[in-house]
């Protein structure tokens, strides 16, 4: 018995060389009320929750995404800037050249890069493959499913050589258009008996077939533009999000596989593995959820870090921002990071994730026309109204959003209280003070489509992404 | 030694995920699939589909092959309530 106990006892990870490996995996459009990191009704992560739960890995239980599309999200990730100082998707066509990537920095540092990417954001063409040796890229928004054995294959051989690497690995699961296999399209919602069919990217009501198919996107607004706004949609509503939930099923399926294929390549050990979604999804607006509530369900994520280390998993409740994935990498690796990252380490929360929050932090989130400022007890929400109403590309009228109208609320509570704590609302304005003041929309910043193909802007049209053809009004 | 070695052979932390999603459904733990366990709005259709050896039961490896395969087959057309339109079978 004894020489079992000393034959068994945990052995702390080896590392494969000098430098710890590194694998990113983005799951798209996952908020983090729905994974089983929270308190969500249905178990829609349980590889994500198995993660979370091994020795050495730390889940961020408020960690917000700095922007609420791939496009801007992904860019913030990249370079560990805040979404309005990249400018991608706002004010900037692609990456600048002199704002430099993840993957950059770890091929100067001599890593082995490759990238499993898909969809029309995360392109060659906006920058995305900038550092990366390996970039397999598939142009629909496609799930993680044909990126699996590639990716795993490029490990495999990855590991042959001395070198560390960084894999990147990415995919659409749970963003329209739904691909997922039948055997999850309503795992958690058989007894569902109305008349919304949805998956494949589309939401089927009779009224659809006879209307325009871009208002089928699955969305409680659109079912409300097609019904009415008094018709009660509650059924609905919560069909919706249980679709969501199976999508989210399906991804973790294929997370499983991914985690699968990393543990029997026996890198599971070796590597610092970083699970998270670029930005989440709200189905619902008016009677259906607040602006409070919408925030929530946009900006704030799931977000796993593991180590290599025998330490307890844990879970930090601090605010934290996905442009501090960058910074908080470098620092592990003892590499230098960019001077202009917005971002922050988080090594000596991943050292000791017992370590008290403490209130400091001001994060911040966009979207063109809304922005969010997240302390521990505060958020500042903001509106950019468009000005002019309906713009059309044929027309001289330049489409500019601003100025921003503040409102502030203590988190949990709906109040709304900016006229009682103007200190707070100057305190958290102070965030993005360095943002401009009003923003010009030109679509093909908005998407990523410059240089595009007509192919590209019509799958971003068919996605509900504003991609106007001349004439079209904006929505 | 045999006894040690299996003793110390450490539980993967990522077991087969085609299992996992099996055992999440098969709610009378034969280990299979049935029509019934089948949460879908057209059960019948993805049993069709599905169930390679036509014994009615989807196994792991029935299972697994439509779950990895891409592009994906079983989600095209899986979304109507066939039955509702007394299409049973569909």
């Amino acid at each position: 018995m004894l020489l079992a106990m000393l034959a068994c006892a945990v052995e702390s990870p080896e590392l494969r060389g000098e430098s710890p490996d590194v694998i990113l995996i983005a799951l798209d459009t996952v908020r983090w009320d729905h994974t089983s990191l929270s308190d969500a009704p249905h178990d829609t992560t349980p590889t994500l929750r198995r993660l979370a739960a091994l020795p050495g890995a730390v889940t961020f239980t408020r960690a917000y995404t700095a922007a609420s599309w791939s496009l801007a999200a992904y860019a913030s990730l990249f370079t560990g800037l805040d979404a309005l100082t990249h400018g991608l998707g706002f004010t900037q066509q692609k990456l600048s050249p002199s704002q430099p990537t993840l993957a950059e920095v770890f091929s100067t540092y001599g890593y082995q890069t490759a990238a499993f990417a898909s969809g029309p954001h995360l392109d060659q063409a906006n920058g995305f493959s900038r550092g990366f040796d390996t970039w397999r890229h598939e142009k629909s928004f496609s799930p993680l499913t044909p990126q699996i054995e590639p990716a795993l294959a490029w490990l495999e051989s990855a590991r042959q050589q001395p070198a560390p690497y960084f894999l990147f690995v990415q995919g659409y699961d749970a963003h329209p258009p739904y691909t997922a296999p039948a055997v999850f399209s309503e795992m958690f919602s058989p007894e569902y008996d109305g008349d919304l069919h949805l998956g494949r990217g589309q939401m089927r009501t009779k009224e659809c077939r006879v209307v325009n198919t871009r208002a089928c996107t699955p969305s409680i607004s659109a079912l409300q533009r097609l019904r009415g706004e008094d018709v009660d949609l509650t059924l609905e509503h919560d069909h919706i999000n249980t679709h969501y939930d199976s999508a989210l099923r399906a991804g973790d399926y294929n997370l499983g596989r991914l985690l699968h294929g990393i543990e029997q390549h026996g890198a599971l050990d070796e590597a610092i593995i970083v699970v998270l979604s670029d930005h989440g999804k709200s189905f619902a607006e008016g009677r259906y959820s607040d602006e409070t509530a919408r925030s929530e369900q946009l900006f704030h994520v799931p977000l796993v870090i593991r180590r290599p280390s025998t330490a307890p998993a844990a879970r930090w409740d601090g605010v934290v921002s996905l442009v501090d994935v960058l910074p908080t990498l470098l620092d592990e690796l003892e590499m230098v990071a960019p001077a202009h990252a917005s971002g922050q380490s988080l090594r000596s929360v991943l050292d000791d994730p017992t370590q008290p929050v403490v209130d400091d932090r001001a994060v911040p989130s966009a979207e063109l026309c809304c922005y969010a400022v997240q302390s521990e007890q505060w958020e500042l929400i903001g509106d950019r109204r468009l000005t002019g109403g309906v713009w059309t590309p044929a027309s001289d009228d330049t489409p500019v959003f601003g100025p921003t109208q503040w409102r502030l609320y203590r988190h949990g509570s709906r109040a709304e209280v900016s006229a009682e704590h103007p200190e707070v609302v100057a305190s958290l304005r102070d965030a993005i003070a360095h943002w401009p003041d009003q923003l010009v929309a030109d679509p093909d910043n908005i998407n990523g489509a410059a240089g595009q193909d007509e192919e590209l802007r019509k799958s971003l049209r068919q996605h509900g992404y504003w991609a106007p053809t001349p004439g079209e009004a904006t929505p | 030694m045999i006894l040690l070695l299996l003793a110390c052979s450490p539980e993967p932390a990522f077991a087969d995920p085609a299992q996992d999603v099996l055992d999440q459904l098969d709610t009378d733990g034969s280990g299979a699939l049935t029509l019934e366990e089948l949460r879908a709005p057209n059960p019948w259709r993805m049993m069709k589909i599905l169930d390679k050896d036509a014994n009615s039961r989807i196994d792991l490896d029935e299972l697994r092959a439509d779950l990895d395969r891409w592009p994906v087959i079983t989600g095209a057309g899986m979304n109507h309530r066939a039955h509702k339109a007394g299409k049973q079978g569909g």
